[in-house]
């Protein structure tokens, strides 16, 4: 049976101490080479749920990512991460955000235009400001893939031809996908299989 | 290259793009060649003066927008948007992403200040003031000072959006220049000693303002304009004496420590 990627039982958000759970009771169970889509309305906790396997926002739970707790820098270098929306500081070229990403998980440059060339980014040499929303969101991709990770987490990823032949590319080597979409289109399919939340917990 | 210089770099260069960075390196050049040119239509001390009051006032006005501001974005809005996330999950542990993104900062109020104090230098050299030492001097206090209100908008960001957080960096230094008064003060017998024990605990804790001697003297003539009134308690003119490298390096050691407090904090934060 192949290896356990993300093993995490009774997931828990909190954002502020004392504050209302936004994730409660949530389980993954996702295998190498396999992937799961988190669905759910706007506002439901599938974002909350990829920072807690990311160790960002404060996970409660047991959780398990590649043999390790959330956020061990270690196991972070074998991750590939697409946050959700326009996630780059301005003053910056697409081109120079992959890079960054790719210089500090220890990978060259090539790697890094190898991930902008696979993730279709049109426009790599513009200041992210001024880039269009897709290119931000090709951009995002783009910082996932460098350096073949183990594990890809999309959150809320644009389904173009190369987000697609990206998750097939990755799952085929062997990663598992972890992504969170409300407008889900046809990554159920892709992913093979699905959970869908509701006010931060399973619908 | 190391992460700390990875981020660092990046955070650096995207800094240097933005509108409001170069609109203030450029006002605060504008504003020393203006007061040069006003102090080459004058003779003798009030040519210095005027040359040298006006660079401190950019020193001070401008350097403190700067670094407040630079200091007031090391986490907050990059953290909700998901920009310092992206850095942590490459693997770089948490404190190592903060202090980049200071020493990021840090290095461009360094540019800043670099560029000013060039400009000003040569200015008094074309209005035939030399390359003026005391003012170049003066320039580095005030780097000090301004890398103290970084760090402390830094931490501040931490927690607090970036408002409130350059607000609480800003409150902090005028508090720490207050308090620098009150020791000047209490030194000269201008206040009662009922409040000198209080004032000297407080003084000898907290970090300090740095005074350069430039500065000290243009204040007890009342020529130091905006950038250092002359300081008048209980009818008595108090003269601020120029700070000790006691006191320089004090303000270092507490810029140190509020980075590393802030690289703590930072550990616990949540992130988008």
């Amino acid at each position: 049976m192949a290896e356990a990627v993300i093993r995490a039982r009774a997931i828990e958000v909190r954002y502020q101490r004392g504050g209302a759970l936004a994730v409660a009771g949530v389980n993954i169970d996702l295998r190498a080479g396999a992937g799961l889509l988190i669905t759910g309305p706007r506002g439901s906790g599938k974002s909350s749920v990829l920072r807690a396997v990311l160790g960002l926002a404060g996970p409660g739970g047991d959780i398990s990512v590649l043999g390790a707790p959330p956020g061990d820098p270690e196991t972070l270098r074998r991750i590939g991460w697409a946050p959700q929306s326009w996630p780059f500081a301005f003053g910056l070229r697409a081109r120079e955000v992959v890079e960054m990403v790719a210089q500090l998980g220890g990978h060259d440059r090539v790697a890094a235009l190898g991930a902008i060339e696979e993730a279709g980014v049109e426009r790599p040499d513009v200041r992210v400001e001024r880039i269009e929303i897709e290119d931000a969101r090709r951009t995002a991709l783009a910082c996932a893939l460098v350096g073949e990770p183990d594990l890809l987490v999309l959150d809320d990823p644009w389904e173009f031809p190369e987000t697609i032949a990206a998750v097939r590319r990755a799952m085929a080597r062997g990663a598992a996908v972890l992504a969170a979409s409300s407008d889900p289109g046809g990554l159920p399919a892709l992913l093979g299989a699905s959970i869908r939340l509701d006010e931060g917990a399973p619908a | 290259m190391s992460a700390l210089a990875v981020i660092g770099r990046v955070e650096a260069r995207g800094i240097a793009h933005r509108r409001w960075f170069l609109a203030s390196v450029l006002i605060g050049l504008a504003i020393i060649i203006a007061g040069a040119v006003l102090a080459g239509g004058r003779d003798g001390l009030a040519a210095l003066d005027t040359m040298r009051s006006w660079t401190a006032a950019v020193y001070l006005v401008g350097g403190l927008a700067v670094a407040a501001t630079l200091g007031a974005s090391a986490v907050n809005r990059d953290a909700d948007g998901g920009w310092v996330g992206m850095q942590v999950v490459t693997g770089t542990p948490r404190p190592t992403v903060l202090l980049a993104r200071i020493a990021g900062r840090l290095v461009m109020l360094l540019a800043t200040f670099a560029i000013w104090m060039a400009a000003a230098a040569i200015c008094s050299a074309v209005i035939g003031q030399g390359g003026d030492g005391p003012l170049f001097v003066h320039g580095l206090a005030m780097l000090e000072n301004m890398v103290l209100v970084l760090v402390i908008a830094a931490l501040s960001s931490v927690v607090l959006g970036p408002v409130a957080s350059g607000v609480v960096a800003a409150f902090a230094y005028v508090s720490f220049l207050s308090l620098g008064n009150l020791m000047a003060a209490t030194n000269a017998d201008a206040i009662g000693t009922a409040w000198s024990g209080l004032i000297t605990t407080l003084y000898l804790t907290f970090p300090r303002a740095i005074t350069s001697p430039m500065l000290s003297e243009m204040q007890a003539r009342g020529a130091a304009g905006v950038a250092g009134a002359q300081l008048e308690i209980n009818l008595n003119v108090v003269v601020v004496p120029a700070s000790s490298w006691l006191s320089v390096l004090w303000t270092l050691a507490w810029c140190a420590a509020l980075a590393a407090i802030a690289a703590a904090a930072f550990r616990r934060r949540a992130l988008s």
